[in-house]
């Protein structure tokens, strides 16, 4: 498996294709990361998208190629934000595909909703492991392959964020 | 779930439910290849260097190509008697660089030990003729930069890469070979060998260039003090541009640097900005009836009031091109219907300048290329070029398209 940074890497030498592999690999890390901050499936889709085309757009711009998850999570903050200051979307909304939509009003339940905000409080290199293995459903392995680090160490960024996520839910639960 | 539910489960069940989105990788593709042709334009801009457009490129690897430049070591004096080298200034460079109406070089990026990713361009008094790895041409007549993919189909047409008055090899050295550049005139070569000069050059002191060009390298013969090679070494990267001066080749012909003959439209009619959709016949394309057009949204005030119902127009690069380029600009909606009735999807994210060409694609309107209720694949390809008319709000779309019925 490619790490982000090949991917990275293959991109800036006019494979395009390679980008459409970190669109798939973090589609749904970003969507989380949208849906963090605007609560609406629709919206975090559209916001995706953009989050995902800035990205390709400003490639250039990344300074080191294995940051590419933590930088495209920054960038998805920053179009969440900007779609919440935005007027409404003028196109039917009808048309978005959301084939795996749980909530038929378009959002995630309380304690989901929670859960989410709480995975997005995570020290970013812990965030990145948790969203990749478990929203995105690799394995630790494969987790490891796509940021470049040992198994050892993503193990151990699994294990704390556990450990912080456990600990933060039971405060807010007290 | 309860509250001790282990948290890996939680965390699955939240994956779970935040879903995904088979339509996303099609969608954000698309997208890029709408805005692709923008995009080169806003790198190169970005860039100030030529080679911005070719980044998009698919390349392959160039063998030998090193063997063809070296042996251009101008034998002419330029100064007409012994050099000594060390003492001749970057601005005598400049000079006798001014001096040339015909250029062509060839653009390689090292990777380790390879080099990868070439085009070569040719410069002709004024007239820029680049050609991609695909064989994809962008002909440049100095008011006038077409695209064409490498069928000869014409797929960008916009404003000259010269329309702001730099030259050739100004555009592909940062502006280092510009005879404005006073500061570095004074600069002594760095190396002085028996037959080249070799010039370094820190990082530019203007942005963008400042913000990842590490250093420039530029070798020159001593003789001739023509650039035999440039090497651009970016930012955190040990990998470098490498740029290959070529005297050698024959010149080539006037004709060579006039871009093809424009295919006629597929299809044209007049529109109304009205949110209409029209119908357009589509002729001479195999497996595509008609276009189904809509021109909606016409926008010519100031770039920061850009209309924020319209996420395209909400990037900052968009604006900044908004910016330089000015308005109006067109919202434009564009599906088309295949020879067996099945309905593309509707590409609702098209920016039109008015006789501005631009290259975009669309697949089936469930998503996705092979997406088709026959199953099969169908990469719909066109270019829409808005005409101004004489009547209000009335204009002529033009469509050139293409079927792509395989992955490439």
């Amino acid at each position: 498996m490619q790490s982000d940074a090949e991917l990275v890497k293959a991109v800036l030498d006019g494979d395009k294709a390679a980008f459409a592999v970190l669109v798939k690999r973090y589609e749904r890390p970003v969507r989380a990361a949208a849906l963090n901050v605007l609560s609406d499936y629709h919206k975090a889709q559209d916001t995706a998208q953009d989050a995902f085309v800035q990205a390709y757009e400003n490639l250039t711009a990344l300074r080191k190629a294995e940051s590419f998850g933590p930088w495209l999570m920054k960038i998805t903050h920053r179009c969440a934000l900007d779609s919440l200051r935005r007027k409404p979307k003028a196109a039917p909304l009808e048309k978005v595909a959301c084939a795996a939509i749980e909530n038929p009003d378009g959002r995630l339940d309380e304690s989901k909703q929670r859960l989410l905000a709480t995975v997005m409080k995570l020290p970013k290199a812990e965030r990145q492991v948790v969203m990749l293995r478990y929203f995105s459903g690799r394995s630790v392995k494969e987790v490891a392959d796509i940021a470049g680090r040992s198994l050892g160490t993503v193990t151990k960024q699994l294990s704390r964020a556990h450990k912080r996520l456990r600990n933060i839910l039971k405060e807010a639960e007290l | 779930m309860t509250a001790r539910e282990p948290i890996e489960e939680k965390l699955e069940n939240l994956g779970r439910a935040i879903g995904s989105d088979d339509s996303l990788v099609e969608n954000v593709m698309s997208r890029i290849d709408t805005e692709a042709a923008e995009l080169h334009r806003i790198k190169n801009l970005k860039n100030k260097l030529i080679f911005g457009r070719f980044i998009m490129n698919r390349f392959t690897k160039l063998t030998a190509a090193a063997v063809i430049l070296i042996a251009v070591l101008i034998g002419i004096n330029h100064f007409g008697g012994p050099i000594d080298g060390a003492s001749v200034a970057w601005g005598d460079v400049v000079t006798r660089v001014d001096r040339l109406d015909y250029v062509h070089v060839y653009w390689l990026k090292s990777r380790g030990n390879n080099f990868i990713r070439h085009f070569e361009a040719w410069y002709d008094n004024g007239k820029l003729v680049t050609r991609g790895n695909k064989g994809d041409m962008v002909y440049d007549d100095g008011q006038i930069e077409q695209g064409f993919d490498e069928h000869g189909r014409r797929t960008t047409k916009g404003t000259s890469i010269f329309a702001k008055g730099q030259s050739f090899l100004e555009l592909i050295s940062a502006g280092l070979l510009s005879d404005e550049n006073e500061q570095l005139s004074q600069q002594i070569p760095d190396n002085v060998g028996d037959d080249f000069l070799i010039y370094e050059f820190g990082p530019p002191k203007e942005e963008p260039h400042s913000d990842y060009i590490k250093n420039i390298s530029i070798t020159v013969g001593k003789n001739s003090l023509l650039p035999v090679q440039m090497k651009i070494y970016e930012k955190d990267s040990d990998d470098y541009d490498l740029v290959m001066f070529d005297y050698e080749a024959a010149k080539k012909p006037a004709e060579f640097f006039e871009p093809p003959t424009v295919q006629s439209p597929n299809g044209k009619r007049e529109i109304v900005l009205d949110g209409q959709e029209i119908m357009i016949d589509i002729e001479g394309v195999p497996g595509i009836k008609t276009a189904l057009v809509r021109l909606h949204d016409k926008y010519d005030g100031p770039a920061d009031q850009l209309p924020s119902n319209y996420r395209r127009l909400l990037s900052r690069n968009f604006r900044e091109t908004y910016k330089k380029k000015g308005g109006p600009i067109f919202k434009l909606d564009v599906s088309f219907l295949t020879d067996e009735g099945y309905r593309s999807g509707t590409n609702d994210i098209i920016v039109a300048w008015l006789n501005k060409a631009q290259q975009c694609g669309v697949g089936s309107e469930n998503g996705g290329l092979d997406n088709w209720p026959d199953g099969k694949y169908r990469n719909i390809k066109f270019s829409p070029l808005l005409k101004p008319t004489d009547k209000e709000d009335t204009y002529i779309i033009e469509i050139r398209c293409w079927l792509r019925p395989e992955e490439d």
